[in-house]
Formats: structure tokens, sequence, C-alpha cells
């Protein structure tokens, strides 16, 4: 499965929920679904502004974990 | 959604409404003839026999129509409330959908006979015709092509 390390990123960048709102352009409430794991899918310009936001890579806001059988 | 759009569903939403009315308001006096005509194919045949049997199945078929007709109400106004949230699909519609498909076939299959039925003048046998059959084919088709779409819509939802 895929892990959102979303509020991780933002608490190393110490942005709020509010302020990664404005600055990437989406909703408080879709980027709430977001961080807590419950989106579908993410667009590539989605994740293009929020690495340049918060000035990482896909990688650290995103992890792969293997299913636990 | 567009703004045309969403004028367009609205205007249909209105007419469909407005064509259940017409339905019942056409089975009502189909309902006065029926019970006070007298004789003729489709009428009570008043004083013949089993016509406890004979009212069941005309109360039974008037009763679906009205089921028939507040699940197509309650489909139409579920989907201009969430018109403005910008979509048509909702899970309610999605079992209203799923109701009306087992429902449809047995109204059809009641409303055959209660014509036969009706007009006999003595023993009727049941009859079973291909219009239920066809009525669930495109019943079940249309409520599985919606809970696509409303799959696809929730789905659509979640991409962020």
């Amino acid at each position: 499965m895929i892990i959102v390390n979303l509020d991780v990123m933002m608490a190393r960048r110490k942005m709020s929920l509010n302020e990664l709102s404005e600055r990437v352009g989406i909703t408080v409430a879709n980027l709430s679904i977001l961080k807590t794991g419950k989106a579908k899918a993410v667009r590539f310009s989605t994740l293009d502004a929020i690495c340049r936001v918060l000035d990482c890579t896909p990688g650290d806001i995103l992890e792969y974990c293997p299913d636990a059988e | 959604m567009k703004k045309t759009s969403g004028k367009l569903l609205t205007i249909l939403c209105v007419f469909a409404l407005i064509c259940t009315l017409m339905w019942v308001a056409f089975y009502a006096v189909q309902s006065y003839f029926v019970l006070t005509t007298g004789s003729g194919n489709g009428v009570i045949n008043w004083g013949s026999p089993n016509m406890g049997g004979k009212l069941t199945m005309f109360v039974i078929n008037r009763l679906l129509i009205l089921t028939l007709a507040g699940l197509m109400a309650a489909f139409v106004f579920n989907i201009l409330k969430h018109l403005k949230g910008g979509t048509i699909f909702n899970r309610a519609n999605v079992v209203l959908l799923w109701i009306m498909a087992i429902v449809l076939p047995i109204h059809s299959f009641i409303s055959d006979n209660m014509g036969f039925a009706c007009s006999a003048s003595d023993h009727y046998e049941w009859c079973l015709t291909d219009t239920p059959f066809v009525y669930a084919i495109v019943a079940v088709l249309v409520a599985i092509l919606y809970k696509l779409a409303y799959d696809a819509a929730e789905e659509q939802k979640l991409t962020i």
C-alpha cells in the first residue's frame, strides 16, 4: 500500500494545512483527504505543486509499504 | 458541471416529474372506468366468479403504480438535490434504481394479467408475456450503468 507522509513533511517545514492549501491552490478539504490517506489517486499537477511548495520530492511524500498478508 | 448542463438537467427533471404526475393521473382516471364501466376488456366484470381475487389484483396493481411513481419522483428529487453539488450521481438513487428494477417487472406482470382477469366471466389462467422480462432487462441495465457512473464519480471525487 501507499502511505502518504504529507503531515511529516508539513511538520518538517512547519507549515499548517491552511497555508499549504493556499500556496498549493487546492481546498483544505481535499488536502485533508490526501493527508489522511483517503485519496484514491493524486494528479501529477497536484504532486508537482505540493513538492514545489514543500521543497521536496514525491518520494518524501509518498512511501510504498508491502501489505501484510 | 457547466451552467447549461445544469439548466438542461433541471428542465429534464421537471419534465420527468410532470410525466410521473400525468402517469398517476392517467391511472386514476383509468381506475374509474375499470371499476364503473361494467363490461369490456380490462374492465371489472362485477358479479363474475372470484371477485375477491380480481379486486385484490386490481388493488395490488394500483399500489405498485403508486410505489413506482413514488420511486421515480424520489429519484428525480435526489438528482435535483445533488445538482448544486455538481453531480447527478448519489448512493440513494443507486438503491432506488435497484428497487425499481424489481418492482417494474412485477408491476408489468400484474398489469398484464389484470386486464385478462378483470374481464373474465369465469375462471382465468395466469399468463406470462415477454413484457416483464423486457422491463427487467432495461431496468437492470439502467441500474448497472448508473452504479458504474456513481462509482466513477466517487473515485473522481477522491482524486486530488
